[in-house]
């Protein structure tokens, strides 16, 4: 029953992420323009002057956005004369006095389902880390809470799953929190111009990442229910820091802008990756979970951590930094794929990591006759 | 806070103040130890006036930093040694009382430490403070007990595990970096006089007393590990 509920699930969250992947890496077209040019409210059609009106076609829908979201509107394409103009039905409001203002092509819903996410304008490609990079931080959080209230738990109850799960929640959340960190200055170099910046959420996540790092190191050094013990006082203590580095570094100052997304199909693939995700890292802790069981069964063997691949992991891209380290006109769509190699290299290392480790464990169980 | 937890912290702190009266290795290690680390930072960063008062705030508490581990490690390998720990679990007085008056007396420690070193801060990096003097004081105060606090809960963890003394930093630093970047921002605002120090000293203040209240609450269970 166990093993069937196991696959459906394995199938059900590959075939999500090949999903998602569809939707976040395709090729699509930049489906939003800017205009400069100022135009008044009239009930016979009124045609707009665009940057480009690839992707729009008349019949469709077109927003015509501001910096007010008073005079935000939706209105039916009725004409693309050329390359540089939409023609609309009506206008409700004045738009563009002084500064651009976009106007983004309204895609229905069913289209937002099979056509992937469109390409934001200013970043270009590079923005579709976004969806591989956010649901890896959110899994990572979830993990990393899991390991605090599994900790708690062990602490009241002293109930060996409790600390099981903590031992594989702190190292699945490290895998994720790896990608989450290699994946975002890829992304930085060409959205921020820089590869690193001190800014509070990213400092954090370093000093989360670094926390749990040495959680699995205490865990490897202190064996047995000690060990167990001092873990999860640990884990309390991460736990209670975390509130305070992020407003340490708020303090500090530097808060390069966040990002908000406004378009439909980027927040449907969003939405697509985040659950394909959050699967999948529910799916590693319960394969993880199921191993440690078998490790504890066999003997009390330690725990083997998977810091020594992640610190592998780190040092490859190095190269990679130094080599674009001074460049300009970075390609945008080169850095996308090196994102998403690296978050598929990580992953795919931690899953022979743990597909070794468990052809190992299967023949030590042999041998004891479990 | 009973009667009984009072007089055992204080016969704690007595006790430890003695042993250290009559050795003095901890204080002499950690004195020349921050002595060399300033020495070297100023090797290294040849620091002039204008930018001494900027960088001044961070090496003064790294070199703490680093020698507050040094003297954390000696702590609790002296009370292992001598088996002290294995008597407090089969004693019924309270646990927390042996957190406590460690905890005291390293800050009196760090603190003797402190007043001694920055004599020499200022005598090597010509300091000159822009903000109010002390202000300057409840930031060490504060600071310090911030990093005894934390310190001697890991230490007493880490001599727990397999590679005692290796352990230490490794639990400690983490743990410490939010604190650390309060104490230096609070710190710099001081001596440069040209932010308010006030909501960095805020944040220690809230880390100082949610990190004690998280120690004494996990310092039995820590003792009693098996």
């Amino acid at each position: 029953m166990k093993s069937k509920i196991y696959s459906l699930l394995a199938v059900i969250t590959l075939l999500l992420i090949a999903y998602g992947t569809f939707l976040a890496l395709g090729n699509g077209h930049p489906e939003s323009t800017v205009s400069l040019n100022k135009v008044e409210p009239s009930r016979s059609p009124v045609t707009l002057e665009v940057d480009s009106t690839e992707g729009f076609a008349a019949g469709g829908t077109v927003v015509i956005d501001s910096a007010d979201p008073d005079t935000r509107e939706t209105e039916p394409i009725i004409a693309v004369p050329d390359a540089h103009h939409i023609t609309v039905a009506k206008l409700d409001h004045t738009h563009g006095v002084a500064s651009y203002f976009p106007v983004l092509n309204k895609v229905p819903f069913s289209r937002q389902m099979t056509s992937p996410a469109p390409m934001e304008r200013t970043m270009g490609d590079v923005q579709r880390i976004f969806y591989y990079h956010v649901p890896a931080a959110t899994a990572a959080y979830t993990l990393f809470f899991l390991n605090f209230a599994a900790s708690i738990i062990y602490l009241v109850r002293r109930s060996p799953a409790a600390d099981r799960w903590a031992a594989v929640s702190a190292e699945v959340g490290l895998v994720f929190s790896t990608i989450v960190l290699i994946t975002g200055p890829i992304w930085g170099r060409v959205a921020w111009n820089t590869w690193w910046a001190w800014e509070p959420r990213l400092t954090t996540f370093l000093i989360l990442w670094l926390l749990y790092v040495s959680y699995l190191v205490l865990r490897r050094a202190a064996e047995g229910a000690s060990g167990s013990i001092l873990a999860a006082a640990l884990a309390v203590f991460a736990f209670l820091d975390v509130p305070f580095s992020y407003m340490a570094n708020r303090l500090r100052g530097h808060h390069p802008p966040p990002i908000t997304l406004e378009d439909p199909g980027m927040k449907y693939a969003l939405m697509v990756n985040m659950l394909a995700f959050l699967l999948f890292a529910a799916l590693i802790a319960w394969m993880r979970s199921d191993l440690e069981r078998l490790a504890r069964k066999i003997s009390d063997a330690h725990i083997q951590k998977a810091s020594r691949g992640v610190m592998a992991c780190i040092t490859l891209p190095a190269l990679f930094l130094f080599m674009f380290q001074d460049r300009q006109n970075l390609n945008p769509t080169h850095f996308m794929y090196a994102g998403y190699i690296a978050a598929w290299t990580i992953y795919s290392l931690y899953l022979i990591f743990l597909i070794a480790k468990r052809s190992r464990l299967k023949k030590e169980a042999a041998e004891v006759g479990l | 806070m009973s009667e009984s937890l009072l007089r055992l912290t204080a016969a704690n702190l007595l006790k430890d103040l003695r042993l250290e009266w009559r050795s003095r290795d901890v204080f002499n290690s950690m004195l020349f130890f921050a002595l060399l680390v300033v020495v070297i930072f100023s090797f290294a960063f040849e620091p002039t006036a204008e930018e001494s008062r900027r960088l001044a705030g961070g090496l003064f508490w790294v070199a703490f930093l680093f020698s507050t581990v040094v003297a954390l490690n000696q702590s609790w390998a002296r009370e292992l040694r001598n088996g002290v720990l294995d008597a407090y679990r089969v004693s019924p007085s309270a646990s927390e009382a042996l957190l406590l008056g460690k905890c005291l007396s390293n800050f009196i420690f760090v603190g003797l430490l402190e007043c001694l070193m920055i004599p020499l801060f200022v005598l090597f990096y010509n300091l000159n403070s822009a903000g109010s003097l002390w202000k300057l004081g409840v930031v060490l105060f504060l600071g310090t007990w911030a990093l005894v606090v934390n310190g001697t809960f890991f230490a007493a963890m880490s001599i727990r595990t397999r590679n005692r003394e290796l352990m230490l930093p490794l639990l400690l630093l983490p743990i410490s970096i939010p604190a650390v970047t309060s104490m230096v921002a609070a710190t710099t605002a001081v001596l440069t006089g040209e932010s308010s120090p006030t909501i960095h000293m805020k944040l220690l203040g809230a880390y100082c007393v949610v990190f004690t209240a998280a120690g004494y609450a996990m310092f039995d269970m820590v003792l009693n590990a098996e």
